[in-house]
């Protein structure tokens, strides 16, 4: 017998989330940012008294980004972690979305047992396109997965059954979620709505990988066929990520429906499918901190450089040009520069860095650990 | 006495299209034993402990395990009746480091799921001691499982001298060690029959030395029975108390290695092209 709780400790230490004062220190310096913020907005308590340098856009763009960073930790979950692509997680958004709308609304289930109902349903939904798994690998499960991508919006919007309202193309309006009678209908509200529950499911994402569940994971990714004689039911395991993954997307879609309170099929395509993969791949897939660096990356692109981009292509255009020309060319810029942006990175990260932002952190943070050894 | 045989590859037949990689092949390995495989390039020794692990599946003929017959059986259900191996072009988890490798070889010995996993948490280290312990055991047993198979891997880890390289991902690893990492893969799983496809290949004297060291090792202290697979007849003569000989697919001798050494057929067919 060894004497308990010897050195127990030491490898619950080695197997924390948190090791090192590094890691507290950035934790710690995010969560009070993230936590303050909205106080110094227009309706924050600091706000109210003046102190206001937070705009409430800023709010609205974060509470988005929480949104998409929980469904892109699911998908880390399917190709980050278990190696298995899905082109679907936007249309299982979509499941998501109009389960906990209509559960809300028609079934008048409250929102915090709604969303958790809505979730298990998108999770089934993943499941079921999942189980092509079994069968295909790599590019033709893409393709499978890009079937649910089809489907699911086709099969909402030309709905027209009396069991519930889908309202087809047009979509539905949603209400406001609302906690113990408290209806959570501001910028503020829903920032804090989606902070806690980004944070929790992170931090369960975080946990399901650090321990059996997650090294099955990892080794079916790594080599499936080794995985299996370790007595993996690979299979089982492929699948389960996949349902893993969809109750992500559930959850995040249930949060937008509830946060945009209108949902349309057309908010749900193929491109936001892909968008969330590119965030993925920028951000660095099979890491933890993978979906945060991608989601910030993206909300730079988007809602920052590219303002900038245009303006100075603005600027450069030939002087000659009508003022007609000039309008008509500004719009297409405007509709052409984000896709062609956001496509541009993903190239450049594909080639000079494939495993994403947040290795490169992690490097950076090992070469400032060995110092002053290191020359990075 | 009659000792009743651990493994008994029984008239098993495999092929690949037009390709007859096994033929007809029937041994009993007795437990306790280090059995060896020996044969030409291409003789089917891969091929028949692919067939005993699950990998591939013999046309014709049956395998039993500790009396039970596990032809039919999948792949993933034979690891947990006693069966581990290695690969002779190593298959490890690239990107997981040394020791995860080995944590995910514990699979079989956890229970830990979706809930129990995903309910992990770090805030309990600062209750006391004593309350955090039951607390954890009830609620997290999750972590108490992670500390339990951690201790069984770190085992593992010094016994074939590399703790200095548990926390390095095996893909930057040398190649000796990485074989090395495999073994100690294939160990921690705990099985009755180790099979280990050329563990020594590609590697210098010393290396080669020191591994043979830990098959003694782990025959000696563990207890577990050896199929091992080796082109270096100078070494299974030293270490294997059975041999089997294969060549193009079918027995040509089998015995122990005083036996071996003096068959007609395999000095015919093997050793004396070796020049042993
Ligand atoms: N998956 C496969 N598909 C087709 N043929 C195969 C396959 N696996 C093995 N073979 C063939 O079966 C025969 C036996 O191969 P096997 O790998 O078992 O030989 P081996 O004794 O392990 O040889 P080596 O010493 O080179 O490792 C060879 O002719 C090989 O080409
Ligand atoms: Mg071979």
């Amino acid at each position: 017998m060894r004497p308990s709780g010897v050195y127990s400790t030491d490898y619950i230490e080695d197997q924390a989330i948190w090791r090192t004062r590094v890691d507290y220190f950035w934790t710690v310096f995010f969560a009070v940012v993230a936590l303050s913020l909205p106080l110094f907005s227009a309706s924050g308590v600091f706000g109210e008294l003046g102190v206001r340098f937070v705009p409430e856009t800023l709010l609205g763009i974060l509470t988005d980004g929480g949104i998409l960073l929980i469904s892109i930790v699911g998908l880390n979950l399917l190709l980050g972690y278990t190696g298995q692509i899905s082109l679907g997680q936007a249309a299982f958004m979509m499941v998501g979305a109009y389960s906990s709308a209509v559960l809300t609304r028609q079934a008048s289930i409250p929102f915090i047992f709604a969303l958790p109902i809505a979730a298990v349903v998108t999770g089934l939904v993943g499941l079921v396109f999942g189980l092509a798994s079994l069968r295909v690998k790599g590019f033709y499960l893409a393709m499978a997965t890009l079937a649910a991508q089809f489907i699911i919006p086709w099969a909402i919007s030309s709905y027209r059954g009396d069991f519930v309202r889908l309202g087809g193309d047009t979509g539905l309006t949603v209400d406001p979620a609302r906690i113990l009678g408290i209806e959570l209908n501001t910028n503020l509200e829903e920032y804090y709505l989606v902070l806690v529950v980004a944070i929790v499911m992170w931090i369960l994402a975080r946990n399901m990988v650090r321990t059996r569940l997650g090294r099955a994971w990892i080794a079916i990714r790594d080599n499936d066929l080794a995985a299996e004689q370790l007595g993996i039911n690979v299979f089982r395991y492929k699948v389960l990520a996949f349902f893993m993954s969809a109750i992500y997307a559930g959850v995040a879609g249930g949060l937008l429906a509830h946060v945009r309170r209108t949902i349309s099929p057309a908010a749900f395509d193929i491109t936001e499918s892909i968008e969330m993969l590119g965030m993925l791949v920028i951000g660095g897939a099979g890491f933890p901190l993978g979906p945060l660096f991608g989601v910030a990356f993206f909300l730079f692109i988007e809602r920052w450089f590219i303002d900038f981009a245009r303006d100075i292509l603005i600027d450069i255009l030939p002087s000659i040009l009508t003022f007609r020309e000039r309008e008509a060319l500004e719009a297409s810029l405007l509709a052409g520069l984000p896709p062609l942006l956001f496509g541009s990175f993903l190239a450049i990260f594909l080639i000079f860095q494939p495993r994403g932002l947040a290795y490169r952190w992690m490097i950076i943070q090992a070469a400032w650990r060995l110092r002053p050894f290191s020359k990075a | 006495m009659i000792i009743s045989p651990l493994l008994h590859v029984d008239h098993i037949s495999l092929s690949f299209g037009g390709i007859r990689a096994v033929q007809n092949l029937d041994f009993q390995v007795r437990p306790g034993e280090i059995f060896a495989i020996i044969g030409p390039n291409g003789a089917g020794k891969t091929s028949t402990i692919n067939s005993i692990s699950g990998f591939y599946r013999p046309q014709q003929g049956r395998i039993y395990f500790k009396g039970q017959d596990i032809s039919d059986l999948p792949t993933y259900k034979r690891a947990p009746l006693g069966i581990a191996r290695t690969f002779q072009n190593i298959a490890l988890y690239t990107n997981m480091t040394a020791l995860d490798n080995l944590m995910a070889a514990r699979y079989i010995y956890m229970k830990s799921g979706l809930f129990s996993g995903a309910i992990y948490w770090d805030i309990l280290k600062y209750l006391p001691q004593s309350l955090e312990e039951r607390i954890r055991k009830v609620w997290q047993p999750a972590i108490w499982e992670e500390v339990e198979n951690r201790h069984v891997v770190e085992e593992i880890i010094d016994f074939l001298e590399m703790a200095h390289v548990r926390k390095m991902p095996v893909g930057t690893l040398a190649y000796g060690l990485r074989k090395r990492v495999e073994l100690g893969r294939a160990l921690a799983l705990e099985p009755e029959l180790l099979l280990l496809d050329e563990p020594m290949a590609g590697m210098n004297v010393e290396e080669k030395e020191d591994m043979a060291r830990f098959i003694l090792d782990i025959h000696e202290q563990r207890n577990t029975t050896i199929v091992l697979i080796e082109h270096d007849v100078g070494l299974v003569m030293d270490i294997a108390d059975r041999i089997v000989v294969l060549d193009f697919g079918q027995k040509i001798g089998e015995g122990t290695p005083e036996e071996i050494s003096k068959d007609e057929r395999v000095i015919e067919a093997y050793l004396g092209e070796q020049g042993a």
